[in-house]
């Protein structure tokens, strides 16, 4: 799992690549946490392989956090397998996918 | 603790003991390689001074035989001259305070038809220089070895080292030199007579270590510089007499022959060594010396060595009993809260699979049923339940995020929540609503679970659920047919307070069986990272579907091929299945 962050004016473009389980969802949590500030963040997931449930508790976190901020997120280019996971939980629901 | 610190000073003990083995063998390595180096260096050492006394024993010589051989022109110059030839060798002796004595002495005839003639001159122990004619019938030099040589052989000689003991009582060697006509003819021979007093001065000024020293010996094994002075009028056959050691006595032989090399032996008993090497005119020097002295530096090295490695090794010993007990104190303290925490898990493994329900329905009310929870570690957060009342079979599946400890807890607390609400009148959606609602609340973990929930009329077959966010179960119909049920999504309870789930009713065949499950299934991976998936789930459970008669045979083959697929590969997720039969 790797999570590649940058400024561009207003908008924060992140990459998330990888896999997103057990072993390492405390430290896509920790890699999330300068995300939590920003108003508007657009996640490109064209990389990213998997998220166990721990993975998509640290997605509705920053979800929240954005929200609570007044800000918005959407995560763009995701896998269908793994857009799969985010329907199928309802996640898609809460967090906006395009 | 009185125990423990016994046993940390018995395991420091060993390990003390292993290390002053290692010690004691690093020790001896040292020493044996820094003895090796070290009696190398005294070697190189004895042969480099060996080289620099012969060296100035020669050029000494070399001196003296160049001024005879130009003592010798001059002569030569002057062979009718009786009063310069008497004036020569006087000057010669006057003017070289280590020449004792020099001739010139005459061939039979050659000088104005004498048959003796030879002015000699030399220095009395007063330091006196006489002179006068030195042969006569007495004293027919035409045969000593001084004038012979030279004489009959053209060449320079240096003779066999002799005592004058008419004159300074000293040790001499005379240096002849021929003095030839135009044809190269020797008419007469000159020589100069060498104290080797400065070659006994010069041995006993070189000591390279306390028992070494030097000799200097002539082919006949005349001393001519000995640093014993027991052995100063004596030769080397008469050491090697009093010396049984046979390394002398091939000493004495080598040196003798002219030879160079260098030789163990033992000296006064002790054990020794000797470079030795001859001059340009058959003399040899030796340096001899002893082991003990060359290696007791490395002696002294090795005892410092000994002496810190202990103070080391003490150090070394106190630091580890003070650790180890420490150290075990720890171990002990660590291991008890472990297995107080393994023990506490074991507890609550038990309890959480005691929430869940044992007594699966009696086929006879008109449905069979089965499930089994596999957790990943002691506890975890699947959960499942079930209960007929009223011809109504309530059942459901559900599955915390994560597993662990946190998720038991949410698990808990969730089925719970259902258990409360049992026996209120409210359909599948209603009941999920309820819980997702009080579990959204004060929900900082941010904690999930997705579940799906069952309402099935046995009677006509009626199926109202509700999916929240879960794995949408399979359906196998009587002409067994697998697929996917069609789920609405809505979400996970716990993460949107008041959201309108969505019910859905479809109605059953009789002969119908449903299978559900938690990603644990679908997601268990094997050791390359592929996982179960869906695919093969659907076509697995057709053919079990097909293959089986209970739902018990069918949830216990399903989780055998589960487990297969993921052979070698540590279950990373729990696992739950419930199969049911209409």
């Amino acid at each position: 799992m790797t999570l590649d962050i940058k400024k561009e004016g207003e908008k924060t473009l992140a990459t998330l690549s990888g896999r997103i389980d057990t072993t390492n969802a405390a430290q896509f949590q920790e890699a999330i946490a300068p995300l939590m500030q920003e108003k508007d963040i657009e996640i490109d997931c064209s990389a990213m392989e998997y998220t166990s449930s721990q993975g998509l508790r640290v997605f509705l976190m920053l979800q929240k956090a954005v929200s609570a901020a007044g800000g918005k997120m959407v995560l763009r280019n995701m896998q269908p397998q793994v857009k799969e996971v985010f329907d199928i939980t309802g996640f898609s629901n809460i967090i906006k996918i395009a | 603790m009185r125990k423990s610190t016994e046993s940390s000073a018995k395991l420091s003990m060993n390990i003390v003991f292993i290390a002053a083995l290692l010690f004691v063998f690093v020790i001896g390595i040292v020493s044996y390689s820094s003895h090796r180096m070290i009696a190398m260096e005294a070697h190189r050492s004895a042969e480099n001074l060996l080289e620099g006394t012969k060296a100035t024993i020669e050029g000494n010589m070399h001196r003296v035989g160049e001024l005879a051989s130009n003592a010798a022109w001059v002569a030569a110059d002057n062979v009718r001259n009786e009063e310069y030839l008497y004036h020569l060798t006087a000057a010669i002796v006057a003017e070289n305070p280590d020449i004792v004595g020099s001739a010139v002495a005459f061939a039979p005839g050659a000088f104005d038809g004498r048959h003796f003639f030879s002015p000699y001159s030399y220095r009395d122990s007063a330091g006196v220089v006489h002179t006068k004619q030195l042969g006569n019938d007495d004293y027919d030099y035409f045969s000593m070895e001084w004038f012979a040589i030279p004489y009959k052989l053209g060449t320079p000689n240096w003779s066999e080292p002799y005592y004058d003991e008419g004159g300074g009582e000293m040790l001499m060697s005379t240096y002849s030199y021929p003095i030839k006509d135009e044809s190269g003819n020797v008419f007469a021979v000159l020589t100069a007579d060498l104290s080797l007093d400065w070659i006994h001065e010069e041995v006993n000024s070189i000591r390279p270590y306390e028992h070494s020293y030097v000799m200097v010996v002539s082919p006949k094994g005349t001393y001519l510089g000995n640093g014993r002075p027991e052995c100063r009028d004596t030769n080397i056959f008469q050491t090697t007499a009093s010396n049984t050691d046979r390394g002398f006595y091939d000493v004495a032989f080598n040196m003798t022959s002219g030879m160079k090399g260098s030789q163990l032996l033992r000296l006064d008993g002790k054990p020794a060594f000797a470079v030795y090497a001859p001059l340009f005119n058959g003399w040899s020097v030796a340096i001899i010396s002893e082991y003990r002295d060359v290696l007791s530096e490395n002696a002294s090295l090795q005892l410092w060595l000994i002496i810190f490695g202990l103070v080391i090794l003490c150090a070394f010993f106190g630091y580890m009993k003070r650790h180890i007990s420490l150290y075990v104190k720890d171990l002990k303290a660590t291991t008890a809260s472990n297995e107080r925490y393994a023990s506490e898990l074991n507890i609550a493994s038990a309890i959480q699979t005691a929430m869940l329900p044992r007594n699966f329905p009696d086929p006879s009310c008109g449905v069979s049923l089965h499930a089994m929870l596999k957790p990943a570690k002691e506890v975890g957060g699947d959960m499942y339940d079930f209960s007929v009342k009223d011809g109504i079979l309530y059942f459901m599946v559900g599955d915390v995020s994560g597993k662990g400890v946190p998720a038991s807890l949410v698990m808990s607390i969730t089925k719970q929540a259902f258990v409360l609400l049992d026996g209120l009148e409210m359909n599948a959606a209603q009941l999920v609503k309820r819980v997702s609602d009080s579990l959204s609340q004060n929900n900082d973990s941010l904690m999930f679970v997705t579940l799906f929930l069952g309402k099935l009329n046995l009677q006509t077959g009626e199926l109202q659920f509700c999916n929240a966010g879960h794995n949408p179960g399979i359906i196998v119909s009587p002409d067994g047919e697998a697929s996917f049920m069609k789920v609405e999504a809505n979400v996970a309870l716990g993460v949107w307070e008041d959201f309108q789930f969505k019910m859905q009713t479809i109605t059953l065949e009789k002969g119908t069986k449903l299978v559900l499950y938690t990603d644990g299934i679908s997601e268990a991976e094997r050791a390359d990272g592929s996982q179960f998936g869906e695919d093969r789930l659907l076509e697995t459970v057709r053919t079990l579907a097909r293959d089986c008669d209970t739902p018990e045979q069918g949830c216990e083959a399903l989780y055998s091929a589960v487990k297969e697929f993921a052979t070698g590969n540590d279950q990373n997720d729990d696992i739950t299945i419930m199969t049911i039969k209409y």
